[in-house]
């Protein structure tokens, strides 16, 4: 095998590597902008309020969330910016329309 | 047949997640229709939930309005400053001194931390306990509001972020970062389906997904 060959294969070994060490990357506290640590705390009380049921369905999703290659981790936070960017109306007509989906069966 | 409360709850939150299907949102319709109890718990559960998934990500202010406010302050400055520029150097020389001493006699006194941002909410919210044990959320909401708090302006209440978060909080902050987005988690996997989904056909029509 050649040392190009080698090295090609090498680079491609590493390049798979790091989106799957970057998933798991999680922040720390500390490493939170002011305003990000203001928004946890106000959501971390929020949830403190849940029925167990409703935080383990959180606790589920986010490590379903976390398991997910950047890309699509990305593509869920354009989803998000496009979603809470709608007017009230706009908003209220696709929240119908995904109960309308779900009922088809969508996701399953 | 009757449902029983129980059930009824489990399918409260179930269908605030848009996880149940019509049949049973009719039945727990009915249910709730007769029960106060469970009435009372599916609107707050709701309310909390809007609560949960419009919190905005980000405060974000219309860059006119940034604008606009930053040149009023700039000319009422102006406005409010008339004296000519030799007495503003001479305020400058007797005042700029004491306004450093007032500053640095402030950090000493108070180490560095606005008093405000100083909370200790270290010992875990009393919510956590209540929560566990089943009590209904409006239950939960009056254990787990702080005494001061109410004597606090809302403004305040928002702010005070915690220098030592609670266990929870700080050892996944990402979780609580990202509840608003995880709430729709769904929605947002599939959001191109959902968009093309169709409302008015009864034919059962499914775009995609």
């Amino acid at each position: 095998m050649s040392a190009w060959l080698r090295v090609l294969m090498l680079a491609a070994s590493l390049a798979a590597a790091v989106p799957a060490a970057a998933q798991w990357y999680a922040r720390d506290w500390q490493q939170l902008s002011p305003e990000e640590q203001r928004r946890a705390w106000d959501n971390y009380r929020r949830y403190q309020q849940l029925p167990q049921q409703r935080r383990d369905m959180y606790e589920n999703r986010f490590q379903r969330f976390q398991g997910m290659p950047p890309q699509e981790q990305e593509r869920l936070r354009q989803n998000y910016d496009a979603y809470r960017q709608q007017d009230p109306a706009t908003r209220e007509q696709f929240n119908e329309k995904y109960r309308r989906w779900k009922q088809r069966g969508g996701g399953r | 047949m009757l449902m029983r409360c129980r059930t009824a709850r489990q399918w409260i939150t179930r269908d605030l997640a848009g996880e149940l299907s019509l049949r049973r949102v009719e039945q727990l319709g009915r249910h709730v229709e007769r029960c106060e109890g469970c009435r009372r718990e599916q609107v707050a559960y709701a309310a909390l939930d809007r609560a949960l998934g419009l919190l905005p990500v980000a405060a974000e202010m219309p860059p006119r309005l940034e604008q606009d406010t930053l040149r009023r302050v700039r000319l009422a400055a102006d406005d409010a400053d008339p004296r000519p520029p030799r007495a503003v150097g001479r305020w400058l020389l007797i005042g700029a001194p004491a306004l450093a001493a007032t500053a640095a006699l402030a950090l000493a006194l108070y180490g560095g931390v606005p008093p405000e941002t100083a909370q200790p909410p270290a010992a875990k919210p009393v919510g956590v306990a209540a929560a566990k044990q089943g009590a209904a959320p409006a239950q939960v909401a009056q254990k787990a509001a702080p005494r001061p708090a109410a004597q606090q302006p809302a403004s305040r209440k928002r702010r005070d972020v915690p220098g030592d978060p609670p266990a929870e909080l700080a050892a996944r902050p990402d979780l609580f970062v990202n509840l608003p987005m995880l709430r729709n988690l769904d929605k947002l996997q599939h959001f191109e389906a959902i968009k093309t989904t169709t409302l008015d056909g009864q034919d059962g029509d499914q775009s995609n997904g």
